[in-house]
C-alpha cells in the first residue's frame, strides 16, 4: 500500500478517535444489545395478571386459582364482580386475562356430569394470550387429570440448541446489525459528509486517485467493525456459552466478507446521497429497518408472505445470518454454506463495481 | 410566541426546500405500513415435518392425519432407515417424527410409549411453537382414542379473545410500528437538524439574535413534533386501508398522547445535540437511546417477563408509556381516563428534558 492510502487512513483515524462518544456508542450499541437481548428480553412470559369471576365460591375453583398461584407463570390473582367489570381492568393492562367459574362446578365436576370453566384473554397481544392460554389449560386440566394418559408425552428432541437457547437466535442477528450500522451508516455519513463540507473537492484534486480515497475512507472502519465482531463472538462465548462448532477460520471469512459487503453499500449511498441527513434516513429505511425485521432475525422468514420472503432474499443479512448459524450452531462447513456464500459475494461485487463507477463519474462533473 | 412561530415557519421552509427529506417522510410510512406490518407476524405458515413411521398400523396413520390437518404442516414420509439428524440436515427440514416399533399395541396395553419428535431448534422461538402443536394434537389424539374405549366426564373449557377475536397479529403489530416511526423520524431529525446548523456555522446567526434560549429550542421541537404526528396519522390511514386497522378508540386522544409522547423523546434528542457537535455523533447516540427504548417497551416482547430492575428501568423510557397509549386506543378503545397515568408521567417527563436541554444549549461557541 502506497503512501497516500496510508496518510489517509491515519487522517480519517484521528477523525474517530477525537470523537471519543461516536466511539463509546460503537462499542457501546453492540455490548448493551448483548446485555438486552441476553438477560432483559424474554418471549416467553411470567408475572400474569389473573381476573377471576367466581360464581361458585367453592372449593374447585378455589384449589384451581391456588393451583395457578403456584406454578412460575402467574403472579397475581384479582377477584371480579362482574364480567362488565372486566373490561377496565384490561383497558388499564391491570389483568392479562379472566377466568369465568360458572355455577355449581365443584357438584357437576364431582357427578362427572360435566362443568364450565370460560377464559377471556387480551387478544390485542396475540402471541401472549396464546401462551397464556396454554399455561392456564395446562394448570386446569392437570387438576382434573383429563387424560388418563397423562404421563404418555411425546418425547421431544430439541436438535442443536437442546436448552432452547434464544442466544442462539440473536447473537446472529446482532451482529448483522452492529456490523451494518458500522460499516455501511458510518461510511455512508463519513463520505458524505466531505461532500457537504465541500472537502471531497479537496481530495479530488489532489493527486490521490477515487479508488485510493475510498480505500483510505473506509479501511479504519473495516477495522472497527472487525474489532466488533470479534467483541461480540467474545461476549457471547463468555456470556452465554454459544457453541463455536465450525471452523473459526471459515466463520472469520464470512464475517470480513459481510463486513466489505456492508462498506460497499456505505460508499453506495454516499454516491446517492448529498446531505449527512439524507444518507442517515436512506441507511435507516433501506437498510436497518428491514434487517432488523425482514432477514429473519426476530421475525422467521418462512412465516412471512411470499412477496415479503422474496424481498427477504436481497437482504445481504439474511444470508449471513444463515451462514453464521450454519458454521457457529450447525458446525457445516464450507460445502455447506456455499449457496448463502456465494450470494454474498456476488452481491459484494456488484455493489463495488457499481459505487467505483459512479465515483468515476463524479469526478467528470 | 411570534418569535418561535417565525422560528417554526423558518424550519418548515427548509424542510420543504430539500429535496430529498420530504420523500422519505411521506415514503416512510407508506413503505412500513405496506412491506414491514406483514413481516412481522410470529404465526407460524409453513412448517415441514418428515413423518417416520414403523408401526404401520391405524393409530400410527390417524396420528399422521391429525398433524397433516393442520394448516400450516406440510407431511412427506421420507427414507426411514436414515437417522432423524441427518434428515433434519438433508432436507431442511423443521422436524422429525418417529413412531415406534408396537405403537398401537403397546398403547392399547396402557404401556408407555413414546413417539419421537426431533425439532430443529436454531430458532428457539419456532421449536417452542411447533412443540406446542404437537402436544395440543397429541393431546386431542389421546383423548379421542380415551373416548371411544371408557365414558368419562369433560370439563367444558371455553375461551374467547376480546379486543381481537380473529387473533390478527397485524393489528398488533401496526401500532408498534408506527410507534418506531414517529420515534425514528422525530428523534433523528430534529437532532440532526440541530447539529447541522452547528456545523454549518449558521447557528452564530441565530446566537447573536435577542432568540431566548427555550423559544431556539421549541422552534427546533415542535416542526418536528407536527411532522411526527402527520405521519402517525398517514401511516394510520394507510394501515386502515390495507388491512383494516381498527381504531376503536377517539383519534383525538391518540393525537394528544402523541404530542406529549413527542416533548420528552424530541427533548431528549435536542439535549443530545446541544452537547454534540457532530451529526453523526448525533445520530449515534440518538440511535443507541432508541434501540434500547425499542427492544425494552413491550413492543416486541413482554415487558411483564423482564426482569424487576429492568422494568424498573422502563419507567426513564418514554416508548414504554407510548405503547401502552397507542395500542391501549388504538385496540381496546381506552379513554383519556385510562391512560391517565401514562399521560401525567410523560408530561412531567417532557417538562424536565425540556428544561435540560434549553439549559444545556449555550449561545456562546
Amino acid at each position: 500500500m502506497n503512501r497516500r492510502v496510508w496518510g489517509l487512513i491515519k487522517k480519517e483515524f484521528t477523525h474517530i478517535f477525537r470523537d471519543k462518544r461516536t466511539l463509546f456508542m460503537i462499542f457501546g450499541i453492540p455490548l448493551v444489545e448483548i446485555l438486552l437481548f441476553g438477560f432483559v428480553i424474554r418471549t416467553d412470559i411470567s408475572n400474569i395478571k389473573v381476573g377471576v369471576v367466581d360464581m361458585t365460591q367453592d372449593q374447585v375453583s378455589h384449589d384451581i386459582c391456588n393451583k395457578l398461584l403456584g406454578s412460575t407463570y402467574f403472579s397475581e390473582i384479582i377477584s371480579v364482580d362482574q364480567i362488565s367489570d372486566a373490561d377496565l381492568l384490561f383497558r388499564e393492562n391491570r389483568i392479562h386475562e379472566l377466568i369465568i367459574f360458572g355455577k355449581e362446578l365443584e357438584k357437576e365436576t364431582t357427578n362427572r356430569l360435566g362443568g364450565e370453566i370460560s377464559i377471556i384473554l387480551d387478544g390485542s397481544n396475540p402471541t401472549v394470550s396464546q401462551l397464556i392460554l396454554n399455561y392456564t389449560n395446562a394448570v386446569i386440566s392437570d387438576y382434573f387429570s383429563l387424560a388418563d394418559y397423562k404421563d404418555i408425552v411425546p418425547q421431544y428432541r430439541m436438535v442443536y440448541n437442546e436448552e432452547l437457547n434464544s442466544t442462539y437466535m440473536f447473537v446472529p442477528g446482532v451482529m448483522a446489525l452492529v456490523l451494518l450500522l458500522i460499516s455501511a451508516m458510518m461510511t455512508a455519513i463519513t463520505l458524505t459528509k466531505e461532500k457537504e463540507n465541500h472537502s471531497f473537492e479537496m481530495l479530488l484534486i489532489s493527486p490521490i486517485r477515487p479508488l485510493e480515497v475510498i480505500i483510505g475512507k473506509v479501511t479504519p472502519y473495516l477495522v472497527l467493525s472487525l474489532a466488533n465482531g470479534v467483541l461480540i463472538l467474545f461476549l457471547s462465548k463468555v456470556l452465554f456459552g454459544l457453541p463455536f462448532l465450525g471452523n473459526n477460520l471459515l466463520l472469520f471469512a464470512i464475517i470480513l466478507l459481510y463486513v466489505l459487503l456492508s462498506l460497499s453499500i456505505g460508499i453506495f449511498i454516499s454516491v446517492v446521497a448529498d446531505t449527512q441527513i439524507v444518507a442517515m434516513l436512506f441507511s435507516l429505511v433501506v437498510l436497518l429497518m428491514p434487517t432488523m425485521l425482514l432477514s429473519g432475525f426476530i421475525f422467521p422468514i418462512a412465516n412471512m408472505p411470499w412477496p415479503l420472503q422474496w424481498i427477504s432474499s436481497i437482504m445481504p443479512a439474511r444470508w449471513f445470518i444463515i451462514c453464521f448459524k450454519g458454521v457457529v450452531i450447525q458446525g457445516l462447513g464450507i460445502v455447506g454454506v456455499l449457496k448463502p456464500f456465494l450470494i454474498l459475494l456476488g452481491m459484494t461485487l456488484f455493489f463495488m463495481i457499481l459505487s467505483v463507477k459512479k465515483y468515476n463519474t463524479h469526478l467528470d462533473d | 410566541m411570534k418569535i418561535i412561530l417565525y422560528l417554526i415557519q423558518k424550519e418548515f421552509l427548509q424542510i420543504k426546500r430539500n429535496k430529498a427529506i420530504l420523500p422519505i417522510i411521506f415514503a416512510m410510512p407508506i413503505v412500513q405500513m405496506l412491506v414491514l406490518v406483514w413481516a412481522t407476524t410470529s404465526e407460524l405458515k409453513e412448517v415441514h415435518v418428515d413423518y417416520i413411521d414403523q408401526d404401520h398400523s391405524e393409530m400410527s396413520r390417524k396420528f399422521y392425519n391429525k398433524i397433516d390437518g393442520l394448516d400450516c404442516f406440510y407431511l412427506q414420509s421420507l427414507d426411514a432407515s436414515a437417522d432423524a439428524i441427518e434428515q433434519l440436515h438433508n432436507h431442511h427440514l423443521d422436524a422429525v417424527v418417529e413412531i415406534p416399533l408396537h405403537f398401537a399395541r403397546d398403547l392399547e396395553k396402557g404401556a408407555k410409549v413414546y413417539p419421537q419428535v426431533a425439532i430443529n431448534a436454531v430458532n428457539s422461538n419456532n421449536a417452542e411453537m411447533i412443540k406446542g402443536y404437537f402436544e395440543n394434537e397429541w393431546q386431542r389424539f389421546l383423548t379421542e382414542e380415551q373416548d371411544q374405549g371408557v365414558s368419562f366426564h369433560r370439563l367444558e373449557l371455553s375461551f374467547r379473545y376480546w379486543y381481537n377475536p380473529e387473533m390478527d397479529f397485524k393489528f398488533y403489530m401496526a401500532p408498534g410500528i408506527l410507534a418506531i416511526l414517529i420515534s425514528l423520524v422525530g428523534m433523528m431529525l430534529s437532532g440532526m437538524n440541530f447539529v447541522r446548523e452547528k456545523e454549518m456555522g449558521t447557528i452564530e446567526q441565530i446566537n447573536v439574535t435577542p432568540i431566548k434560549k427555550y423559544q431556539f429550542i421549541s422552534g427546533k421541537l415542535i416542526p418536528f413534533l407536527i411532522i411526527g404526528i402527520v405521519d402517525l396519522l398517514l401511516g394510520l390511514f394507510i394501515a386502515r386501508i390495507a388491512f383494516g386497522q381498527p381504531i376503536i378508540g377517539n383519534l383525538g386522544t391518540l393525537i394528544l398522547g402523541t404530542a406529549i409522547y413527542l416533548v420528552p423523546l424530541l427533548g431528549i434528542s435536542l439535549w443530545i445535540s446541544a452537547i454534540s457537535d457532530k451529526q453523526q455523533q448525533v445520530m449515534f447516540i440518538c440511535f443507541f437511546f432508541l434501540l434500547i427504548f425499542i427492544l425494552m417497551s413491550g413492543m416486541f416482547t413482554p415487558v411483564e417477563s423482564m426482569p424487576l430492575w429492568a422494568q424498573q428501568l422502563n419507567y426513564l423510557n418514554p416508548q414504554f408509556y407510548y405503547i401502552k397509549i397507542i395500542r391501549g386506543i388504538l385496540l381496546k378503545g381506552a379513554t383519556i381516563m385510562d391512560i391517565s397515568r401514562e399521560l401525567i408521567c410523560l408530561t412531567c417527563y417532557g417538562v424536565i428534558v425540556f428544561l435540560i436541554a434549553t439549559y444545556k444549549y449555550k449561545k456562546v461557541s
